[in-house]
């Protein structure tokens, strides 16, 4: 029988926001293990904070706590402070729900949701008592399987992860669960019998059953593949988004989360075509919510939750075929009882009139939104096909409908880009910032790192030096009134870098750099890029041979075994357009590009 | 507009929710258990409730009090009913009643409140134990003066807390140790924290005792110079 560890309240008095670790909140599920065939552990590997701000973690903890025979909990990393007194103490990693030790579970699932959370999912493993190499799990520890965006390069974690799944999980999940309980009801069974089922399952990458070396220069030299295991792992999509499970109920923490609303996700996929967009690959093709389901949902979650702010998701929410009577409906029915409504960032150039009307009712934080790039060709090199115009225009939009503050979000390090690209970025900003008086502009330039399965997934990222001569002349340059310039750490985009291109060469790397006390990478505080490099010294890999170094069109890419969908000649093509800084429609507005994904 | 006075217990983990955190679950449960509940005016409407004064983390209490605004009247049991429904687990409505016109806010009125205390170190139920922390306690009661140091705002600073103490009460000690009763002042008057009581019982009886565990008892407010609970 399990027992939950001994969580003490000497220990939670003495760690910062004891709340992380408590559970209990409203709509959790706590279930009797005793009762259920399959217990599953969903493991987001950041601070409860960020973890329950994820959308995918409540859809997959209330789709799978539906099913009876199955109890879902939650595990996310302990924050340093509790980390320490869980190692003194010798208390294990633990679920929120029940408490058990998280090697008690059937089934850990890792979500992948950004590169710098790697080495905080070997840690989670260790403080789980999981062996951290897959190679060393038994039978009697849990499955450990690893789903979400950066799934599509799965190399960099292949000796950590006894399966990956590709794609959109609301079916796979489930597919996932029955092959388990097959394999566990049968009970006399051996591990690899059940990694042989689930390697035939779509979307399923068993890392075990492929053998992958490189030369000395990267490249994939060998690529085996054992156990008639496929060929090529294809994505899964739910292709009937309003008949795919959506929470009615989610859980209410107790504690301020980064999200703290209700999600709604309006529809998944955009074919915008922006060239360095992972998320515009790996979710196409687009798929929307009928405007009733929407509603539905809402009113469903609006009561089960007592949240006092719904937020409309998608990747580009002013592209919702029914964007104005989805929100006027909404807002309609919802405000009496004070519900605000938030959007994500808006593209400029569908900002129209009647949008701006709806959207003033609209709870107001900043009006975000995103030219990447300062001028027209960069921007065309890029596919954001925004002009001037239209982004100058959509701003006073914003601002006569009531904003007064804007985010502008842009990336430096672009392929092709020069210094008057760089200039557009001040020219930009300050030409907003003169619309009107008081106004507040944050502007955010970031560190393109170019990911796999885009177009630009060859190109080279900028060096260091390069990037902080960049940032500087921005600082010195957007200095006026009003005006707020932020930047990211150019060292952890080099390290995002190595990863989001890597391979299996890094699952070294990786290792040392945990067991040298690297975690919460992506937490600025933490990051420390001397420690990485002295990883990369140690195990003798070269992290500029992932960024620094131009990829050949013809080599084989360590990712190219995982199918989003879309061909490698469509990316191929829109690289050549890119370099020529032409432009492609999108396609729900145009023709069909042939991507290859429908 | 009716203003409804609620009595609620905070136990189990739900005792580690700081107030900050409880003053947004409560929001959500009111909205949760569809009460008429009034709301605020302006870009940020929430609704209009009144925390008395706020318990400590890790503080269970039987006697927390929140003035709630509605639009209409509804009746208690119907209201508790509701609301508890709506609440997450540890936390639930014992009484109600509603104000009448023009009496304060809890807070403002709040002057005192009783907490119990329990501490152990081992082995406390011997004959010696008991007197040496008898005698510590009378120490305590005796003095005009007890200074501790508070770190605030304005930075360190020494703080007589001995008229913040109104008494201590039903000291038991036995096989799970100590256990005492104490009358602190509370809300705008000045408050005492729990730590506090810890370290002045250890200081003036000499032992090393910890604390096992801390529950609010009840909250007073003045009543013609008497110290009487919100409901009586």
């Amino acid at each position: 029988m399990n027992q939950p560890v001994n969580l003490t309240e000497d220990i939670l008095m003495n760690v910062e926001k004891p709340v992380r670790y408590i559970g209990s909140e409203y709509n959790a599920i706590h279930k009797n293990h005793e009762e259920t065939d399959v217990s599953v552990c969903l493991a987001f590997p950041d601070v409860y904070e960020i973890a329950m701000s994820h959308l995918g973690l409540k859809i997959l903890y209330h789709l799978l706590n539906e099913r009876n025979d199955v109890t879902c909990e939650r595990v996310f990393s302990p924050w340093i402070d509790m980390e320490n007194t869980m190692r003194k103490e010798n208390i294990p990693l633990f679920s929120l729900e029940s408490g058990y030790c998280i090697n008690n579970f059937d089934i850990l699932g890792f979500t992948l949701q950004y590169e710098m959370s790697y080495t905080n999912i070997l840690n989670m493993l260790s403080l789980g008592k999981i062996p951290v190499e897959a190679a060393e799990r038994t039978k009697e520890g849990p499955l450990v399987i690893a789903g979400g965006p950066c799934a599509f390069n799965p190399e960099p974690l292949a000796s950590f992860i006894d399966v990956f799944h590709i794609g959109e999980s609301e079916e796979a999940v489930l597919e996932i669960v029955d092959v388990y309980k097959d394999w566990k009801m049968d009970g006399g069974l051996e591990k690899q019998e059940l990694l042989s089922s689930l390697s035939k399952l779509n979307g399923i990458y068993v890392p075990k059953f492929y053998h992958i070396s490189y030369n000395d220069m990267g490249i994939v030299k060998d690529f085996v593949i054992k156990n008639d295991a496929p060929e090529k792992i294809n994505k899964r999509i739910v292709s009937d988004l309003d008949n795919t499970f959506y929470p009615k109920e989610i859980i209410v923490p107790f504690m301020q989360t980064v999200h703290d609303r209700i999600p709604l996700e309006v529809a998944r996929g955009c074919t915008r075509g922006c060239r360095f967009c992972h998320a515009g690959i790996i979710y196409r093709p687009v798929r929307e919510r009928s405007k009733e389901k929407l509603i539905e949902y809402a009113e469903a979650l609006i009561e089960n939750t007592g949240y006092e702010e719904l937020s409309l998701l998608s990747l580009s929410i002013s592209d919702y075929s029914d964007i104005e009577n989805l929100i006027r409906e909404l807002m309609d029915k919802h405000a009496s009882s004070r519900l605000s409504i938030s959007l994500p960032s808006l593209r400029a150039d569908s900002f129209s009139v009647g949008l701006a009307k709806q959207v003033q009712r609209v709870k107001k934080t900043g009006f975000t939104f995103a030219p990447e790039a300062g001028t027209q060709r960069l921007r065309n090199v890029i596919n954001k096909c925004l002009t001037e115009d239209e982004v100058l225009s959509s701003v006073q939009s914003a601002v006569d409908s009531g904003w007064s503050l804007l985010k502008l979000y842009f990336m430096i390090g672009l392929p092709t880009e020069m210094h008057e690209d760089i200039e557009g970025i001040v020219n930009i900003t300050k030409q907003i910032s003169g619309y009107k008086k008081r106004l507040k502009v944050n502007v955010s330039a970031s560190t393109f790192v170019p990911k796999a399965h885009t177009p630009f997934q060859w190109e080279k990222q900028d060096s260091l030096e390069v990037i902080k001569g960049k940032q500087e002349y921005l600082r010195e340059q957007l200095n006026g009134k009003g005006i707020k310039f932020s930047w990211h750490d150019p060292k952890t985009s080099m390290i995002e870098g190595v990863f989001s291109r890597g391979d299996r060469r890094l699952n070294k790397v990786l290792f040392s750099a945990w067991q040298r006390g690297c975690k919460f990478d992506s937490w600025s505080e933490h990051f420390r890029y001397n420690t990485w490099m002295q990883a990369f010294e140690e195990t003798g890999v070269n992290p500029g041979g992932y960024v620094y170094r131009e990829r050949d069109i013809d080599e084989v890419l360590p990712w190219d075994h995982i199918n989003t969908g879309v061909s490698k000649g469509f990316l191929i093509n829109e690289r050549e357009k890119a370099r020529k800084a032409e432009t492609t429609m999108d396609c729900r507005r145009e023709k069909c590009h042939k991507c290859g994904v429908c | 507009m009716p203003v409804i006075r609620c009595k609620y217990n905070k136990e189990h983990r739900i005792k580690y929710v700081s107030h900050l955190d409880m003053i947004r679950t409560f929001q959500r449960s009111l909205r949760r258990a569809r009460l008429p509940i009034a709301f605020t005016a302006g870009y940020n409407p929430h609704p209009k409730i009144a925390f008395g004064p706020a318990l400590g983390v890790g503080i269970t209490s039987e006697a927390e009090y929140i003035d709630i605004e509605l639009e209409e009247t509804i009746e208690p049991k119907r209201f508790i009913q509701a609301l508890n429904a709506a609440f997450p687990r540890g936390l639930s409505i014992s009484k109600c009643m509603y104000l009448s016109k023009g009496q304060k806010n809890i807070m403002s009125i709040c002057e005192g409140a009783r907490y119990l205390f329990k501490f152990s170190n081992g082995n406390i139920n011997n004959e010696e134990m008991k007197k040496t922390i008898m005698s510590g306690l009378d120490e305590i009661i005796k003095k005009e003066e007890i200074f501790v140091t508070r770190n605030t705002k304005k930075g360190h600073r020494k703080i007589n807390i001995r008229p913040l103490i109104y008494g201590i009460e039903n000291i038991v000690i036995g096989t799970a140790g100590l256990e005492i009763e104490v009358l602190l002042s509370a809300g705008n008057k000045g408050s005492v924290r729990s730590e506090e009581i810890l370290k002045i019982l250890n200081k003036f009886a000499g032992t090393e005792l910890k604390l096992t565990g801390v529950h609010r008892k009840e909250l007073y407010i003045s009543d013609n110079g008497k110290l009487v609970p919100p409901f009586l």
